[in-house]
């Protein structure tokens, strides 16, 4: 069937099965590498991407439900100042999440930070607490979104 | 690659009353809302879907969210995210405590209300909530509609009593006060599975006197539990609640308990039942 959906800001069309998971049109049809299926079923969390605003599992959902979809990976947000602060963030306070759910932590944060850029602990544990990957720690994570929230203040500062 | 993920038919009505017409026309075409429940869990490269599904991303009609002084009304299609979004300031807190409980957020972004309640092999996370805040459905069908308390979305075996050209597309939900409301779920994992349990308790208390009080089990197989008769008799009872009160209600709840043990729950659930209800019932003060 004929999908049509933004990625990356830009409008995609493909051919392609129905049931077949979003992580694997993005990995096999749009050769995304960051996007990382590890479980399909929804748990692990490394295959995420922000389905219309929202963090959501690509392998949670078909190629049918992404008409007209707009979906941003890490590829897609690279080169943007807030991705870029998130990035420069991560590796002032010496968080290097492994290849496997660097993705997902990257859009995470930039979700977490778009909907709340005073984030309180609670809200940190309630959007990385469920991410299973072992490279790192919830405190690791504290660390580098106390940073990137008391960068991006004083910048604010800066050009006001 | 699984039989149906390249014959896998996908119907995408642009409006309610296409997706009524759809119903009449092919029944058994499955309503596709965020699909969690159909996909989650399921580790094959091709997921078994269905024969055929109708899409329902694009239906704002069942997007919509309307609120009154009284009730809050969700269309079926609202995902459980955009409810925590409304906040807790409006949504009942049990019903929040609830979702909070669902999967991880990534989840709760795809899933929507209605999808929750319209699962049939199990009666998953939101029914027993839902049932003691005595939510309504609407099932509307080409040419028709009815609204239902929830209680009566399920008939005597269990199963959900909808008709196969009927969908869910609003749920009102009462916006009363309650002085004590609380939500537990016993899991052992993001997931319901056939061991979880989960509570709800709602109760009012005015000038030492308990004026209202609903509780709700639901297990996670298809069977809701809530018995009026033992509510009624705790109205109007002092709070704090005397030792000898709470044992009383125990004591009939665990009678009720006894009539579901062959198969809707296991001995251990059964114990925190009890234990759930006890504890609800000893939190209940002036």
């Amino acid at each position: 069937m004929t999908v049509t959906f933004t990625l990356n800001g830009k409008q995609v069309t493909i051919d392609t099965i129905p049931g077949k998971r979003l992580a694997d049109v993005l990995k096999e049809d749009f050769a995304l590498p960051a996007t990382r299926p590890g479980c399909y079923a929804g748990v692990c969390g490394t295959c995420a991407v922000i389905v219309n605003g929202e963090l959501a599992h690509s392998c949670l959902i078909p190629a049918f439900a992404i008409q007209d979809a707009e979906v941003l990976t890490g590829e897609g947000l690279e080169g943007t100042r807030e991705f870029d602060e998130i990035l420069s963030g991560f590796e002032h306070a010496g968080y290097r999440p492994c290849a496997n759910c660097r993705q997902s932590k990257l859009l995470t944060a930039y979700v977490l930070l778009t909907l709340n850029p005073n984030p309180e602990r609670a809200n940190i544990d309630e959007w990385f607490a469920d991410q299973k990957c072992s490279c790192s720690s919830l405190t690791d994570i504290y660390k580098a979104i106390d940073y990137i929230v008391l960068h991006r203040r004083s910048a604010s500062r800066g050009r006001k | 690659m699984a039989a149906n993920s390249e014959t896998l038919k996908v119907f995408r009505p642009r409006t309610l009353a296409e997706l009524l017409s759809l119903k009449k026309r092919r029944p058994d075409v499955v309503p596709f809302a965020g699909g969690t429940y159909i996909l989650y869990g399921d580790t094959k490269k091709y997921p078994d879907i269905a024969a055929a599904v109708a899409s329902m991303r694009h239906l704002e009609e069942l997007k919509r969210i309307h609120r009154t002084e009284r009730y809050i009304e969700l269309g079926a299609g609202v995902t459980l995210s955009e409810i925590m979004r409304i906040g807790g300031r409006i949504v009942p807190p049990a019903l929040a405590q609830a979702i909070r409980t669902i999967a991880t957020k990534p989840v709760r972004s795809l899933a929507s209300i209605g999808g929750n309640i319209c699962v049939r092999p199990q009666r998953l996370t939101l029914f027993p909530v839902l049932s003691a805040l005595e939510a309504r459905l609407e099932l509307r069908e080409h040419g028709g509609s009815r609204w239902i308390p929830i209680a009566r979305f399920i008939d005597q075996t269990g199963d959900l009593d909808i008709s196969e050209t009927e969908i869910v597309t609003r749920l009102r939900i009462p916006l009363s006060e309650w002085n004590y409301q609380c939500y537990r779920r016993l899991t052992d994992g993001p997931v319901s599975d056939r061991h979880s349990l989960s509570f709800c308790g709602l109760a009012n208390a005015d000038r030492g006197v308990l004026t209202d009080f609903r509780f709700v089990f639901g297990s996670m197989d298809k069977t809701i539990l809530r018995n009026r008769e033992i509510e009624a008799g705790l109205v109007g009872r002092k709070v704090p609640l005397l030792s000898r009160d709470i044992n009383a209600i125990c004591a009939s709840f665990e009678e009720l308990m006894q009539q579901f043990q062959s198969g809707f729950v296991s001995p251990f659930q059964a114990s925190m039942a009890q234990k759930m209800l006890r504890w609800f019932l000893s939190s209940i003060d002036n």
